[in-house]
C-alpha cells in the first residue's frame, strides 16, 4: 500500500511536469471544445427558451468528444518519445502504472472541463456554477479516464487508433453519458439532490466497476 | 477476371438486398394506414423472411470464400513442395 | 475419425434443416392469424428466435473470452472469435426484421425502446469486437484484446439496459412500445415459438461448428506457412 501510494505519486508528478512544459494534452482537448461550442452556435438556433433544453445536450458531447481527443493520444505520447519502455522495465506493478495515468488523464480531462464551464456559461447564457453539476462533472470524468485509459492502451497498439479508439469508448460508456446528461439537465432546470440521486448511484456503480475492471485486465493490454 | 467475377457477385447480393428494401418501404407508401385488411402487411412479412435467409446465405457464402482461400494457398504450398 | 466427425455435422446440419422445415410449415400454415396484429404479427415467429440466438451467441463469447484469458485455450478463442461473428450476423438481422415490424404495428420504423436501443448498443460493441481483431497488429494481440472487450461488454450491457429504461421514464414518448400481450398467446402459438427457437439455436450452432472448423484450419495453415519460412 505504502508503495503504491509512492509509486503512483512519482509517476502523477512525472506527467503532470511533462504536461506543464509541452501543455499538449490541455490545449488539445480545450481548443477542439471550444470549436465544437462554436459549431453547436451554428448549427441549432439557440434561443434562450430552448437552450435550457439543450444545454446538457451540448454540454457533454463537447466534454465526450473533446475527451477522446485527449484519451487517444494518451499512450501515444509515450510511444513517440519512446518513454513507454522506461516506463514498462521500471520495477512498477502494471496496476500502478494503470492507476497513475488513469488519475493524470482524470486531471487533465477534468482541468479542460473546468476551463470550459464558465466559456459555456457566457456563450450560452446557462449558469452551470452548481455543487451538484459539478460532482456529476467529476464522477462522470473519473468513469471517462478509467475505462478511456484502458481503452487507450488497447487502441494504441491497433492498426488505426483514431476510429479504434471511438469505437471501443463510446458504446461502453453510454450508460453515463445518459447519467450525466439527464442530471445535468435536472439541475439546470432547478432540480435538487433528491431528483438525480439514482442518476449519480448508476455512475458510481459504473465508475467502481470499470476501475476494478480495468486494473485487473490492464496487465494484458501493454505489450512485453 | 477473378477480380471482376468477385466484384460482380457482391454487387448482385447488395443490389437484392437492397431492392428489397426498397420493394417494402414502396409497398408501404401504396397500401398505407393499419391493416384493413391482414394481407395487407403481407410485403413485410415477406421482407424479414427474405432478409433473414439472404443474411444466414451471404454469411454461408462468405465461409465458402475463406474456405476457397484457404485451399488456394495450400495447393500452392503443395506445388512449391513437388 | 474423419468420416465420423462428418457424419455428425451432417446429421447435425440435416436436423436443423427438417426442424426449420417444420418450422416454416408452422408458421406459414398451422399457426392461427392474430386479431390485433393482423399477417404481421407471424414476423414474431423470426423476430424473437433470432434476438435469442444473438444474446446466446455473445453469452458463448463471454464463457470463450474468460476460457481463453484463463487458460490461454486455443479451441476458446476460436469459439469466442466464431460465435462473435454469428452473434452480430443474428443481432442485425433481428434489428431488420424488428424494423421492418414496428412499421406496420406501431406505424414507425424505429423507436427508441430500451430493448431495441440496447440491441443496437450490443450490436455496436460486438462490432467493435469484430474491428478489433481485424485491426490488431498479429492474432495473439487481437486475441487478448479481443478477449478483454467480450468480457467488459457483457458486463455493461445490463447497466445499458438500466440506464435506457431509466432514461425512458424521464422522457415519456408517444406509447407505441410493444403492447403487453405476454400471457395472451395462444397455446400454439407459443409451441411454435418454442420451435422456432430450436431451430434457430440449431442454426446456431450449425454455423458455429463450420465457423470454428474453418478458423482451425486457417490457423493451422498460418503456422505451418510461419515453420516453413523460418
Amino acid at each position: 500500500m505504502r508503495t503504491l501510494l509512492k509509486d503512483v505519486k512519482t509517476m502523477v508528478w512525472k506527467d503532470i511536469v511533462a504536461e506543464a512544459r509541452n501543455k499538449e494534452m490541455v490545449t488539445s482537448i480545450l481548443t477542439f471544445a471550444i470549436l465544437i461550442l462554436v459549431i453547436f452556435n451554428f448549427a441549432l438556433r439557440l434561443t434562450p427558451q430552448i437552450i435550457l433544453e439543450l444545454a446538457p445536450g451540448i454540454l457533454w458531447i463537447t466534454f465526450i468528444f473533446s475527451g477522446l481527443l485527449g484519451l487517444t493520444r494518451l499512450f501515444v505520447v509515450e510511444q513517440e518519445n519512446n518513454t513507454i519502455h522506461g516506463l514498462l522495465l521500471s520495477p512498477v506493478s502494471r496496476e500502478n502504472i494503470y492507476v497513475s495515468k488513469a488519475i493524470s488523464t482524470f486531471l487533465f480531462m477534468f482541468v479542460s472541463e473546468i476551463i470550459v464551464i464558465p466559456l459555456f456559461s457566457i456563450l450560452f447564457n446557462v449558469s452551470l456554477f452548481n455543487l451538484l453539476i459539478f460532482a456529476v462533472i467529476i464522477l462522470t470524468t473519473i468513469g471517462f479516464a478509467s475505462i478511456g485509459t484502458f481503452f487507450s492502451a488497447i487502441a494504441t497498439n491497433t492498426k488505426s487508433r483514431e476510429i479504434m479508439m471511438p469505437m471501443l469508448f463510446v458504446p461502453i460508456v453510454v450508460p453515463i453519458i445518459i447519467a450525466a446528461v439527464i442530471s445535468t439537465g435536472i439541475v439546470i432546470q432547478g432540480g435538487g439532490w433528491d431528483d438525480i440521486y439514482k442518476w449519480v448511484q448508476l455512475i458510481v456503480v459504473f465508475d467502481i466497476l470499470s476501475v476494478v475492471f480495468s486494473m485487473l485486465a490492464f496487465e494484458q493490454t501493454l505489450q512485453e | 477476371m477473378n477480380y471482376l467475377k468477385k466484384i460482380l457477385t457482391k454487387t448482385t447480393a447488395i443490389l437484392v438486398v437492397y431492392l428489397m428494401l426498397i420493394n417494402t418501404a414502396l409497398a408501404k407508401t401504396s397500401g398505407d394506414s393499419h391493416a384493413s385488411t391482414p394481407e395487407d402487411n403481407l410485403p413485410y412479412l415477406f421482407a424479414v423472411f427474405a432478409l433473414t435467409w439472404a443474411g444466414i446465405a451471404l454469411y454461408i457464402y462468405y465461409m465458402s470464400q475463406k474456405q476457397r482461400e484457404i485451399k488456394a494457398e495450400l495447393d500452392s504450398l503443395k506445388r512449391n513442395q513437388e | 475419425m474423419i468420416s465420423s466427425r462428418i457424419n455428425f455435422r451432417l446429421l447435425l446440419h440435416l436436423t436443423t434443416f427438417l426442424v426449420m422445415l417444420y418450422v416454416l410449415y408452422l408458421i406459414f400454415l398451422s399457426v392461427p392469424t392474430d386479431k390485433n396484429l393482423g399477417i404481421s404479427q407471424r414476423i414474431f415467429y423470426f423476430h424473437v428466435p433470432l434476438a435469442w440466438s444473438g444474446f446466446l451467441c455473445f453469452f458463448i463469447v463471454l464463457i470463450g473470452s474468460i476460457g481463453y484469458l484463463w487458460k490461454k485455450s486455443l479451441i476458446c478463442d476460436r469459439l469466442a472469435h466464431a460465435s462473435s461473428e454469428i452473434g452480430v450476423l443474428f443481432i442485425t438481422l433481428m434489428l431488420m426484421s424488428g424494423v421492418l415490424w414496428a412499421k406496420p404495428v406501431w406505424g414507425v420504423w424505429w423507436t427508441w425502446d430500451p430493448r431495441l436501443t440496447t440491441s443496437l448498443i450490443l450490436w455496436l460493441i460486438y462490432v467493435a469486437y469484430l474491428m478489433l481483431r481485424a485491426y490488431s497488429s498479429n492474432r495473439q494481440q487481437g486475441a487478448k484484446y479481443a478477449a478483454l472487450l467480450g468480457i467488459a461488454g457483457f458486463i455493461d450491457v445490463p447497466i445499458v439496459y438500466l440506464s435506457i429504461y431509466w432514461w425512458r421514464t424521464v422522457h415519456p414518448q408517444p406509447l407505441v412500445g410493444p403492447a403487453t400481450s405476454g400471457g395472451g398467446l395462444d397455446p400454439s402459438m407459443q409451441t411454435a415459438l418454442m420451435i422456432s427457437t430450436l431451430a434457430f439455436t440449431l442454426v446456431l450452432i450449425s454455423l458455429l461448428v463450420e465457423r470454428m472448423s474453418l478458423f482451425r484450419d486457417q490457423y493451422a495453415l498460418e503456422t505451418h506457412v510461419a515453420s516453413i519460412k523460418s
